[in-house]
């Protein structure tokens, strides 16, 4: 090869050279871009491992709340039957979390023949507000709901009976004394 | 039935009673009721003061046959023969009536027995009716003086006085009458005998009685009317606060086991309504993931 192409060849040899070691310590090259996307990859995936195992938790969490909740509630109902001189009720299967919330969130009253007739009793006594004898029958109905309805006791009816006795008395000495108020 | 209906359908009773008496227009002149046991001889005694000595205007004999008042007008008032107290509770009612109208009461006991429990309990009732007024309303009169073979009526008579001014706190005008000496002088048509008996002289007490309380008798009548319906008024209070009381009494336990139960349920539905919300708001975490 003449020499003056053999100095030619070399020195373009030489300006690649130069030009790929300059070109290798820039960030913005092509090489430097493919390893970014590498991080940001690796970024995304830790995310996502992280919220899958919030996700994990939290589902766990809900698990166990709603464990919690039932299990509480299931022993919580055992003592309440009694209170009213019933038989224990244990609460019935097969309710949903759901399904428990809307019974426990109720409003409307019972309307179980053992509901109808403390409602007469209840409503017999002065004493007895009709908002507080209102929140008995819901929190009865709630009661009803879980377990199943409470029965009429003996006792019930026997005061159901008196209570209706003592109502035509009392409405027999409200038409005298009207009678006699009439008189003057 | 028991003692509260009972006692209600005597209220009911006098009520009914207030009703009619109010309603009816009452005789200008005073009524004189003859009130006690049965068979103290009040019939014969009406008999005998109203002229019907010898054909009996108010009906006697051996069993009880007064079941009803029974009026006879005559010209100073009005005779009332009730029926005999102590035996049936219809004709004790009916004597009731008969006491309510009257405005002079004969009070008829036949010795030779003292006033008994029974007796003692009717001059209270009267006592009850005609208050302080009663003393010169009331007449004791001791009848069957016939049966008195031994002289023992004096004795009897005393010992009843004291019974009576004991029982009310004064002493009655008494006579003692034989309505069947009366009837035996008509029969025989001795006057003597007729004044022995005792029936005259009632004839003449009931007489100035009667004309003692005229002026006033309206008023008095109306005065009366009054007080029984206050009476009655407050007597049906009295009955209506105990009946509700004995409601309250029997719905107490029931008020106070629902109490309970609504504290417990309360506390359990609050328990639940936490565990709620803490799992609701794991559930918004977990949807806004």
């Amino acid at each position: 090869m003449p020499l003056p192409w053999l100095i030619g060849v070399a020195a373009v040899a030489a300006v690649t050279a130069i030009v790929k070691s300059v070109s290798d310590d820039s960030p913005s090259s092509s090489s430097s871009s493919s390893s970014g996307s590498g991080e940001a990859e690796r970024r995304r995936l830790d995310l996502a491992a992280k919220r899958e195992r919030e996700e994990t938790n939290l589902k766990k969490r809900i698990s166990d709340l709603e464990k919690d909740r039932r299990d509480q509630l299931k022993v919580q109902l055992n003592s309440v039957a009694p209170t009213l001189e019933q038989p224990v009720k244990a609460m019935a299967p097969g309710r949903t979390a759901t399904q428990l919330e809307q019974i426990i969130a109720g409003t409307q009253s019972s309307t179980s023949a053992y509901g109808e007739s403390m409602k007469i009793i209840l409503g017999a006594d002065s004493s007895f507000s009709a908002v507080r004898s209102k929140r008995f029958l819901t929190l009865l109905n709630v009661l009803e709901g879980l377990t199943a309805p409470l029965a009429v006791q003996a006792q019930e009816q026997q005061a159901q009976t008196q209570l209706k006795q003592s109502a035509a008395r009392i409405n027999r000495l409200q038409q005298l004394k009207t009678s006699v108020e009439r008189l003057t | 039935m028991d003692q509260a209906e009972l006692y209600i359908d005597a209220l009911e009773a006098e009520c009914k009673r207030l009703q009619q008496q109010q309603a009816q227009t009452v005789p200008p002149k005073p009524s004189i009721a003859a009130w006690g046991l049965v068979k103290a001889g009040k019939s014969s005694l009406l008999n005998m003061l109203s002229g019907h000595a010898q054909e009996e205007y108010f009906a006697t004999g051996t069993v009880r046959t007064t079941r009803t008042n029974q009026q006879l007008e005559l010209e100073h008032y009005v005779l009332i023969d009730t029926p005999g107290l102590g035996i049936e509770q219809s004709d004790s009612q009916q004597a009731m009536e008969g006491l309510d109208v009257a405005d002079v009461v004969m009070f008829v006991h036949a010795p030779p027995g003292e006033l008994d429990e029974e007796e003692i309990d009717l001059l209270l009732k009267l006592h009850d009716v005609h208050g302080d007024a009663l003393e010169q309303r009331l007449v004791m009169v001791l009848s069957l003086l016939d049966k008195d073979q031994d002289g023992a009526m004096a004795q009897v008579r005393e010992r009843i006085e004291s019974q009576v001014l004991r029982c009310l706190g004064f002493q009655p005008t008494c006579v003692e009458v034989s309505s069947r000496r009366y009837q035996r002088g008509v029969e025989l048509g001795r006057q003597g005998m007729q004044e022995k008996s005792g029936v005259p002289a009632l004839a003449l007490q009931l007489e100035r009685m009667a004309s003692a309380l005229g002026p006033q008798l309206a008023a008095s009548r109306h005065k009366r009317l009054v007080q029984r319906r206050e009476e009655l008024s407050a007597a049906l209070d009295r009955a209506l606060e105990q009946e509700q009381a004995k409601v309250q009494a029997f719905c107490a336990p029931y008020a106070k086991t629902a109490n309970a139960f609504i504290t417990l349920m309360s506390s359990i539905q609050s328990q639940f309504s936490i565990k709620t919300a803490e799992l609701r708001t794991a559930r918004e975490k977990l949807s806004s993931l």
